[in-house]
């Protein structure tokens, strides 16, 4: 009994003092150095290997590392309760821009910086309404236009599929996009649309994805548009399931957010890019710069914000000729000739 | 043959052996006897390589061995039956005693020379036992019969038995005497140990008492008698007989009327019993275990589920057939089960805890509200249980896990008797309870009797029921087979019926 | 001494984890006493570490007592994190019901209750929609035999699923992209800690509900052991055939047993939806149900024990994020290898616990 007693106290004693040596420490700060600008990024639950999304702004900022002198911090939540407290370890500990990737954060970012109006903040993908939040956000109609004219021209049936993840206005947006650069080519086109699900799971649900890919063909369609992130994976089996004759895939898909062409070479038309990589370059390029502004930032066409994907992989499968009108399109959206429908703006 | 030389032996703080010396001598049957916790199976672990004493030396044929397991022990012709046999029940009794000491190379079994060397055991020695039958065909006696080839194949000279008879029947304690008195004719060493002094008179030639990890006694069994055997395990006088006067029985407290307990698998365990139990007397249920008296107990005593029970059972004139073990605690019923650790006791929790047991939603257990517990009042009840009926060590707040058998015992019986029952069921009243307290059980019962509670009694113990019983029923296979005056009933008679002959 | 020894076993766990995690830190490269200095001092830092440590504590002391009490009846409540999801859904549904909430010129609610009546209402609604919901499982169990663990695993699957189905088609504000519902009226809200004690920030969404969740551990411990029903509730647990001898219902005790563990656990919608977000949000729950099975656990299935280890599990929440962000290379996945180690030493301790005992047990055996 009495060994136990004292074990017990010699334990105690050692948690005691593991617990009070830190308190006054921070040295693992010191080695930021505390001259330089201080960037934190919160990504999505997805984390900062998604090959999508998160990937992007994650390149968009390592980017800005190599180029500006910055100390970059970034958390991966996991969980959506981590996202908050993550914020405001960055805002607590002084940071100069902390970025929220995704529209989920909005609402817990403009908590958090209402709280800290002296830290920038910047939320791709939503929108807050405060000074020192910078709202990013992509006219990803005018993206999804072009490749719905790509797409219309190549169509051999007259049938397209689009296949969104979640059914948000976000999406939406895509879609109405797709249907009528679509419609612009080939006024008689048909545009089959289906969505994954109504719960976040429908970002994550490539099994389905396919099966609605396969629903899809079944109907005639020979290229699909897919905006549904992991989920519209499942429509890149489904397309090459279909196979190549004479060298060329029967059925396409039509990447999203990043380029998405090298996944399945061959089988991919192209991919509708969002350029949140040069999204947040730019942003820690203004901040270092002293020109950070919050409020609305809108990329389109004209800032490069979005566009269409061409690399190695599709310079083959896009006729030269369709190309030149896609860019004359281009160039009228951009000059405001051709007006895109904004299906977040009713 | 086997000598043991101040063997200490420590568990802890416990001192569970206190340099004990004992000294056994070749062919004879020595008795180790002694309560419960006294000591005497450590000791004997302790020879048999069990446990390793911290001091001491074990001699075999005079020369000093080191007896480190049971290995070592088997090798200097030592073997041991446990009181749980350790048999595979789905293999046959061959198979069983090579286990651990396979003949032949380890590749191929040679089970037939085994069976014979089995079969000319079995006859030397008068066993009985077919090398090809399965264990799980064969009675306890005979499976402690098979326990007792195993060691015999091994080439033990020297046989130590843990309670060998707790299990028996009287007739099968008898047979297994004959064939103990066989091996000693064969210049076999015997030792058993045990607590019942009938058969250490019976059968042993020299005995050694222990009490609290001594030795306290040593002497020819023909020099001695039970009444200074008890002295001496116990340590003052023991009244061996129960005094009971007449009972003076009252009306019906308890009738059934061709009451049938099915048991799970669809058979009856309790097959149309009709009886009575008045106030003021004691009904004894004798039996070989097994044969209902379990569901019987527990039925009445509202553990059974409605369905499996048919007949009618009442209760000073009401039904209670399908009452609820609560509705019966509280018209009166008070049951001390069989099985103190299954049923009786929460082990885990303190004494005060399981002094309320069955009592928890009543007054003055509960107070604020009919809700809150009164720790106070737990305390008073758990005190005076503790006080009255002896429960050592006196202290509430230690978990009933830490008590002797006996005083477990106690505590369960203070608590129902605490019930002020006016029928009490009480099955095995005194299994594995220390002499002294036996004898301190069967006076609260018989002063219980006396108060004018109807008691039915269950017990496995037939001196046990005979004692205490004014009137004795004796069951076989779920049916009552005939009801003898215990007073003038002899063993034997009691027995034959028992194992479903008739008188 | 008793007491002490209790807190033995799960203090070595504890500290064998913290060294396994070093390891860990130092095989990927950064500093263990560094990283476990700003893990701890971020979850110790006054007020944002200690406030978000007890933050992150609160839902954890409501599951925690819930498998604890499910435990004491000897029943294992893996539905815990169903439980709190429908209650918390219950809980947006009455705010929004009886709070006057009106979103975009939708009308969602019946009554504008004020916040003295609406608050009991909605928190009682949560308590007694985990209660519900926990009680299904136990009712099977005591009714057809049918296994708890199985049955509580079902109904997770089934109350995350309906609850989204609800917040999808009922109660979203159209047109917003987050699975959630609609915001609850004011009057729901519960004050955070900080609004009525000075020196804490009202940024700190430390609110009412971790004070419940104090009470909680008082009550239950109460409730366990100061009245008869927590006293039948343990007697089952403990043997249940000799609850059923002492005349207890034991098929009551099961079902009542679920039902106050789902109550708790209920009671972590008080936390999330009236007390931090004000709404019901999809995926809220950082798998609070199942680290309650840890925690309780650890902290020995008694009310200060889970409120103990419910605390260390806040500490390490709160400090796996600066560990995240401020480390070369170790992530928040420290926290779960800690929390793992943690578990795995605590049940091994059955193991060793058998072989500290084994002389005292043979003490006991027959001599």
């Amino acid at each position: 009994m009495r060994f136990r007693s004292l074990a017990t106290l010699a334990l105690l004693c050692l948690l005691v003092s593991v617990l009070l040596t830190p308190a006054c420490t921070t040295q693992s700060r010191e080695r930021d150095d505390k001259s330089k600008l201080h960037v934190g990024i919160v990504f999505d639950i997805g984390g900062k290997d998604d090959r999508s999304f998160n990937a992007a702004a994650w390149q968009g900022v390592k980017r800005a590392e190599k180029d500006f002198p910055i100390v970059l911090r970034d958390v991966e939540p996991g969980n959506p309760t981590s996202i908050e407290p993550a914020m405001r370890a960055f805002a607590e500990r002084g940071y100069n821009l902390v970025i929220g990737v995704g529209f989920a954060q909005s609402p817990i970012m403009e908590r958090v910086a209402k709280d800290y109006p002296n830290v920038n903040f910047a939320i791709i993908d939503g929108v807050i309404d405060l000074p020192n939040v910078a709202s990013l956000v992509f006219m990803e109609h005018q993206g999804s236009y072009l490749v719905g004219m790509i797409a219309a021209r190549t169509s051999k049936t007259g049938v397209l599929g689009f296949i969104g993840g979640m059914d948000i206005p976000l999406i939406h947006r895509f879609a109405v996009g797709y249907t009528e650069g679509a419609k612009a080519v080939n006024p008689n086109i048909q545009v089959i649309q289906n969505y994954v699900g109504v719960t976040d799971a429908a970002w994550n649900n490539p099994g389905k994805g396919k099966e609605l890919a396969l629903a899809q063909i079944s109907k005639g369609a020979d290229i699909i548009f897919t905006a549904a992130g992991n989920s519209g994976l499942g429509a890149f089996d489904a397309v090459e399931q279909y196979g190549k004759q004479n060298g060329r895939a029967q059925r396409f898909v039509i990447g999203v957010d990043s380029n998405q062409n090298g996944v399945k070479p061959g089988f991919v038309l192209t991919s509708m890019v969002k350029r949140v990589d040069n999204v947040v370059y730019q942003l820690v390029q203004e901040l270092v710069a002293g020109r950070f502004t919050g409020g609305f930032h809108v990329y389109g066409l004209k800032e490069d914000g979005v566009g269409y994907a061409m690399d190695q992989f599709n310079q083959e499968l896009i006729s030269p000729d369709t190309l030149k009108q896609v860019e004359e399109a281009k160039q009228k959206i951009i000059n405001g000739e051709i007006q895109v429908t904004d299906a977040m703006k009713k | 043959m086997l000598e043991l030389r101040d063997i200490t032996k420590r568990f802890g703080e416990v001192l569970a052996n206190d340099r004990i010396n004992i000294k056994i001598t070749e062919g004879t049957i020595h008795a180790i006897v002694g309560e419960n916790g006294a000591g005497k199976s450590t000791i004997m672990r302790i020879a048999y390589g069990f446990y390793t004493a911290d001091s001491g030396e074990i001699l075999v044929d005079g020369q000093v061995r080191r007896i480190d397991t049971p290995h070592d022990a088997i090798a200097q012709g030592i073997g041991m039956v446990h009181q749980h046999f350790m048999l595979v029940e789905n293999m046959t009794v061959a198979e069983n005693i090579v286990l651990g000491s396979e003949p032949g190379s380890a590749a191929a079994l040679d089970l037939k020379s085994a069976s014979q060397k089995i079969r000319a055991l079995s006859e030397e020695f008068k066993l009985a036992i077919n090398p090809s039958a399965v264990i799980e065909t064969l009675s306890v006696g005979q499976q402690q019969r098979v326990e007792l080839l195993k060691a015999l194949y091994r080439d033990a000279r020297l046989l130590i038995l843990d309670e060998p008879t707790a299990v028996l029947t009287p007739q099968e304690v008898e047979e297994f005497f004959t064939i103990l008195r066989g091996m000693r004719e064969q210049g076999k060493t015997v030792v058993i140990i045990t607590h019942k002094l009938d058969e250490v008179l019976a059968i042993s030639d020299e005995v050694t008492v222990m009490r609290d990890g001594r030795v306290v006694g040593r002497v020819k069994t023909k020099d001695t008698n039970a009444a200074e055997l008890a002295r001496m395990m116990v340590g003052r006088d023991v009244l061996l007989r129960v005094e009971k006067p007449d009972a003076d029985a009252g009306a019906t407290v308890l009738s059934l009327q061709d009451l049938r307990v099915m048991g799970m698998d669809g058979t009856p365990r309790v097959d149309g019993l009709t009886f009575d139990v008045r106030a003021g007397e004691v009904v004894g249920i004798a039996g070989v275990e097994g044969n209902g008296q379990t569901e019987l107990i527990e039925s009445l005593a509202g553990l059974t589920e409605p369905e499996l029970v048919s007949g009618r059972v009442e209760f000073e004139g009401r039904d209670i057939t399908t009452a609820t073990a609560k509705e019966r605690k509280q018209m009166g019923v008070a049951h001390i089960p069989e099985d103190r650790h299954r049923r009786g006791l929460l082990l885990d929790f303190d004494l005060a805890e399981n002094s309320i047991l069955g009592v928890q939603d009543r007054e003055p257990i509960v107070s604020f509200a009919g809700v809150m517990l009164d720790n106070g009042a737990i305390e008073r009840r758990a005190r005076q249980i503790i006080k009255d009926f002896d429960v050592r060590p006196a202290n509430p707040a230690l978990p009933a896990r830490s008590l002797s058998g006996g005083n477990q015992q106690k505590l369960i019986i203070g608590r129902e008797f605490d019930l002020h029952p006016k029928l009490l069921l009480v099955a095995q009243p005194t299994r594995g309870v220390d002499i002294g307290a036996i004898e301190f059980i069967h006076r609260k019962l018989i002063a219980l009797r006396d108060a004018g509670c109807a008691i039915l009694l269950v017990s496995a113990e037939l001196e046990e029921v005979t004692a205490l019983a004014d009137r004795l029923l004796v069951i076989h296979e779920g049916k009552i087979v005939g009801e003898v005056d215990p007073k003038v009933a002899t063993t034997e008679e009691i027995g034959l019926m028992m194992t479903g002959g008739h008188r | 001494m008793k007491h002490l020894s209790e807190l033995l076993f799960p203090l070595i766990a504890v500290i064998a984890a913290f060294i396994v995690g070093g390891i860990f830190v130092l095989i990927i490269g950064d500093d263990p006493i560094l990283t476990y200095q700003l893990l701890i001092g971020s979850a110790l830092s006054w007020p944002d570490g200690i406030g978000y440590t007890l933050f992150y504590a609160t839902p954890l002391i409501f599951t925690g007592l819930a498998v604890a009490v499910a435990f004491r009846c000897g029943l294992l409540n893996i539905g815990t994190e169903g439980q709190l999801y429908v209650a918390a859904f219950a809980a947006a549904w009455i705010s929004i019901k009886l709070g006057g909430t009106v979103v975009g010129g939708v009308n969602y609610s019946w009554a504008s209750l004020p916040a003295l009546a609406l608050v009991p209402i909605a928190c009682l609604v949560a308590i007694l929609m985990g209660a519900f919901w926990a009680a299904i499982p136990g009712y099977l169990k005591a009714r057809f035999g049918s296994h708890e663990v199985i049955n509580t695993i079902m109904m997770n699957f089934i109350g995350i699923a309906l609850v989204s189905y609800f917040t999808q088609y009922y109660y979203k504000t159209p047109g917003d992209p987050i699975m959630e519902t609609a915001e609850i009226g004011v009057a729901a809200h519960i004050p955070r800690l900080g609004s009525f004690i000075p020196g804490i920030p009202t940024r700190l969404p430390l609110n009412v509900a971790f004070l419940l969740a104090i009470l909680a551990c008082v009550l239950v411990y109460i409730f366990l052991w100061k009245t008869k029903w927590g006293y039948e509730i343990r007697a089952t647990g403990a043997n249940p055939s000799a609850a059923e001898y002492g005349g207890i219902a034991v098929r009551k005790q099961i079902v009542l047993a679920m039902a106050v563990s789902g109550g708790l656990a209920g009671m972590v919608g008080i936390n999330e939806v009236l007390g931090y977000r004000y709404r019901y949000y999809e995926g809220f729950s950082a798998s609070y149900g199942f680290t309650g099975i840890a925690v309780a656990l650890l902290g020995r299935n008694h009310p200060v024990g889970v409120f103990l280890a419910a605390l260390l599990f806040g500490m390490l929440n709160r400090g796996g994020i600066f560990v995240d962000a401020f480390t070369d290379h170790v992530s928040k996945d420290l926290v779960e290898v800690l929390q793992a180690v943690v578990i795995l030493f605590v049940a091994c301790e059955a193991f060793f616990r058998g072989s500290f005992n084994r002389f005292s047990l043979l003490r006991r055996s027959k001599v």
